[in-house]
């Protein structure tokens, strides 16, 4: 317990990881009620409720896939920051090298490690996805939905997207411990987390693409995928458990046995 | 580069003026002033945070003062065309880019200041590296990383060298050949100015000493003027800078 | 001092080519980017200049990459202080390196844009896709002076060009004159036709002089 406390102090005292939660925490509830408020004056003109895929059901949720790039971030710092090396000293310095110093138990370190990204991941996720939907219901005003509505529709959704969002900041956190850098985890990642990902694109050239980490875990919370024969919400969910603890696994596995 | 004076001596080749600064609140530098003088090791001892860094970084040009000002032969260290043929450096570390070989390292540097790129080779023997120069800068023990910081620093066989802590991650091959290296360059007249928080090691290299402590100069002298009465360098120093901060 | 300049943008080049990362990113972006233009091209629901454009989109990252490296690989260690020692002119060395990446990115990109077109199906070398990727790595150059860090300096990079922009795109039109969007109108047509592609040139290359200034003022008075 103290082990996870300590990885907390060391994550929250990360300029970049308080910079990746307040831009979660600020960008997404922002652009979902800006979205909303169009969609307000729109409905009000006269014209459709839907603009583009966005609807005034899904307005404070259309943005769950793209704003994961918060809690990826937080994987990849919480695990690149020990790789970094420090300011002054260029010959060592890396902070690993005190981490597995002051806690040799690999695997214990590796589970702090883990918990700490899981928590703040799932809080995040629990608090941002929630605020953002209630946010986007409040500017809607007379257009928006009555929580019954709201509940029917997106309730085990909303449970879906903080999965989503844990389970891609852990997958972030384990690709980059075994890379032991954050710059290639944090290109993938973050393109592969844009309009167009490139795994949506392998969608379109092989149906093997449906058993892909996130193409399978967008389907715990997206309520209207752009592809074809998709797996359900719950092999869905059960497929990137399994990527991601395959990929711990792998990185638990190379912690321990390579040298600092 | 060594600027006769009118009296047939060379004067000062590097001065320090009311050298001041400061880090947020901290007087990380306290009006500081002193000059080394060619043809002599000036060793410049303080303990850890006493602010010789600081002082050697607004010398070399990389931090700002917020007064005074630090010359090299008369002039700041950012107006001398091609500085490393005047003045070589070592700072913490090797100052290479981990992943770049040594040699690589050595060249971008040469070019940079239009050295002929046969130094490179020449100082890489100097230091002892000629072996492992192909390799990446993150495969080398910290001595290693100090040769090649050394090298770099040799490269343009400059009049002056500014060594911050050069003995630091050496073993005691290294310290010995540093010592001995350091005194036939200032032999020839050349100009060396070194920090240390290593009294005795000091003691033996240096001609000059100029101590600082809490960012100002508490004395300076010849090796024996500052030693004075006390029974060595070390007694000499805790007095000074005990006496000072009490 | 244009020999001078000009030794330093020799020894800049020397740098970066021995950087490994910096051959990777290169040999990388080339590759990957023919190989999604290939899987694209396969699944054949877009046209072969579509294809083109979103490839060209996501060879962006490996431009950032560039941009950044140039300038941030200095720091996280020391290898800033020994340049700075060897080149004390803050302004000249930044030009200089400015000019080094110039003198990779452009045949870097010229050979992603007709490796992505070829693959794709589509003739002809367009200009202002190569254009657009030069100045969106001298973007990431100068965000990468002013945060002196290659992650941090990456993340904001890579987050304006995949998430911010494109879902600005959608809420306002005004999203148009952000750089990498105007930018972009160089090689694609935008929905609402706010800028012509020349004036989209303008407005991106107006905000790397603007955020170069920036930065070069930055770097010019502060502590290495």
């Amino acid at each position: 317990m103290r082990v996870v406390a300590a990885e907390f102090r060391k994550l929250l005292t990360l300029p970049s990881a308080l910079v990746a939660i307040g831009f979660t925490v600020a960008a997404m509830p922002g652009l979902a009620a800006q979205t909303a408020s169009q969609i307000a004056a729109r409905l009000d003109a006269g014209g459709p409720e839907v603009v583009g895929t966005v609807s005034t059901l899904n307005v404070g949720f259309y943005l769950v896939p793209f704003a994961v790039i918060g809690p990826i971030v937080l994987g990849i710092v919480l695990a690149g920051s020990e790789y970094t090396r420090g300011n002054r000293d260029t010959d060592g310095g890396r902070q690993i090298t005190a981490s597995l110093t002051a806690v040799p138990a690999r695997g214990t370190l590796l589970m702090a490690k883990a918990s700490v990204l899981v928590v703040l991941s799932g809080v995040l996720a629990a608090v941002v996805v929630p605020a953002t939907i209630w946010l986007t219901q409040t500017v809607l005003g007379e257009h928006g939905h009555t929580w019954d509505e709201l509940a029917g529709t997106l309730g085990w959704r909303v449970a879906g997207a903080v999965a989503y969002w844990v389970l891609m900041s852990l997958l972030a956190f384990a690709v980059t411990l075994v890379a032991r850098s954050g710059i290639v985890p944090m290109i993938f990642f973050v393109v592969n987390s844009s309009m167009v990902s490139f795994s949506f694109l392998l969608t379109r050239a092989t149906p093997l693409a449906k058993y892909l980490p996130d193409v399978a875990g967008t389907q715990m919370f997206s309520p209207d995928y752009p592809a074809e024969g998709m797996l359900g919400p719950v092999p869905g969910g059960l497929v990137m458990l399994a990527w991601t603890a395959g990929l711990l696994a792998v990185a638990a596995l190379v912690l321990t046995r390579r040298d600092a | 580069m060594r600027r006769p004076a009118r009296d047939g001596h060379p004067g000062p080749v590097i001065e320090f003026i009311g050298l001041t600064k400061r880090h947020g609140r901290k007087l990380a530098v306290d009006d500081v002033s002193f000059t080394v003088c060619p043809g002599r090791v000036t060793g410049f001892l303080g303990p850890n945070g006493a602010g010789k860094s600081s002082t050697l970084r607004i010398l070399l040009g990389l931090d700002f003062a917020d007064a005074g000002t630090a010359l090299v032969g008369g002039r700041p260290y950012r107006e001398i065309r091609n500085p490393l043929r005047t003045v070589g450096s070592l700072l913490d570390g090797s100052g290479a880019h981990r992943s770049r070989s040594a040699r690589a390292h050595l060249t971008w540097l040469a070019c940079s200041n239009g050295i002929p790129r046969s130094r490179v080779g020449e100082v890489l023997d100097v230091v002892g590296l000629a072996d492992v120069a192909g390799r990446r800068v993150s495969t080398y023990s910290l001595g290693m990383g100090r040769r090649l910081g050394l090298a770099a620093a040799l490269l343009g066989e400059p009049e002056v060298l500014v060594l911050d802590e050069p003995v630091n991650g050496l073993d005691p091959v290294g310290i010995r050949w540093i010592r001995g290296f350091l005194r036939a360059y200032a032999a020839e007249g050349r100009t060396v100015l070194l920090s240390s928080h290593l009294m005795g090691e000091t003691a033996e290299t240096a001609d000059d000493l100029v101590v600082i402590n809490a960012g100002r100069i508490v004395t300076r002298g010849s090796v024996q003027e500052v030693v004075g009465g006390h029974a060595s360098l070390e007694e000499s120093f805790f007095a000074l800078t005990e006496g000072l901060s009490r | 001092m244009t020999s001078h300049l000009w030794r330093v943008v020799a020894a800049e080049l020397i740098k970066l080519r021995s950087l490994p990362a910096v051959p990777a990113t290169v040999g990388t972006t080339v590759a990957v980017t023919a190989g999604l233009a290939f899987v694209a091209g396969r699944a054949g629901v877009d046209s072969p200049a579509d294809v083109a454009f979103q490839v060209i989109t996501y060879a962006q990252a490996g431009f950032i990459l560039l941009g950044v490296l140039t300038v941030a690989a200095e720091y996280g260690g020391g290898p800033i202080r020994t340049t700075l020692a060897a080149v004390p002119g803050r302004v000249a060395l930044t030009v200089a390196k400015l000019a080094a990446y110039v003198l990779i990115a452009v045949p870097f990109a010229a050979v992603t844009v007709v490796a992505a077109c070829r693959v794709a199906g589509r003739t002809g070398v367009p200009v202002g896709a190569t254009a657009y990727l030069v100045l969106v790595g001298a973007l990431a150059f100068a965000v990468a002076l002013l945060v002196r860090g290659v992650l941090t300096a990456l993340g904001i990079m890579l987050t304006l060009a995949f998430a911010v922009s494109p879902l600005l795109a959608t809420l306002t039109e005004y999203a148009a004159y952000l750089p990498d969007l105007a930018g972009a109108r160089m090689f694609r047509p935008g929905p609402p036709d706010v800028l012509t592609p020349g004036q989209g040139a303008v407005v991106m290359a107006a905000w790397v002089v603007c955020l170069l200034g920036t930065a070069v003022a930055a770097f010019a008075q502060r502590d290495a």
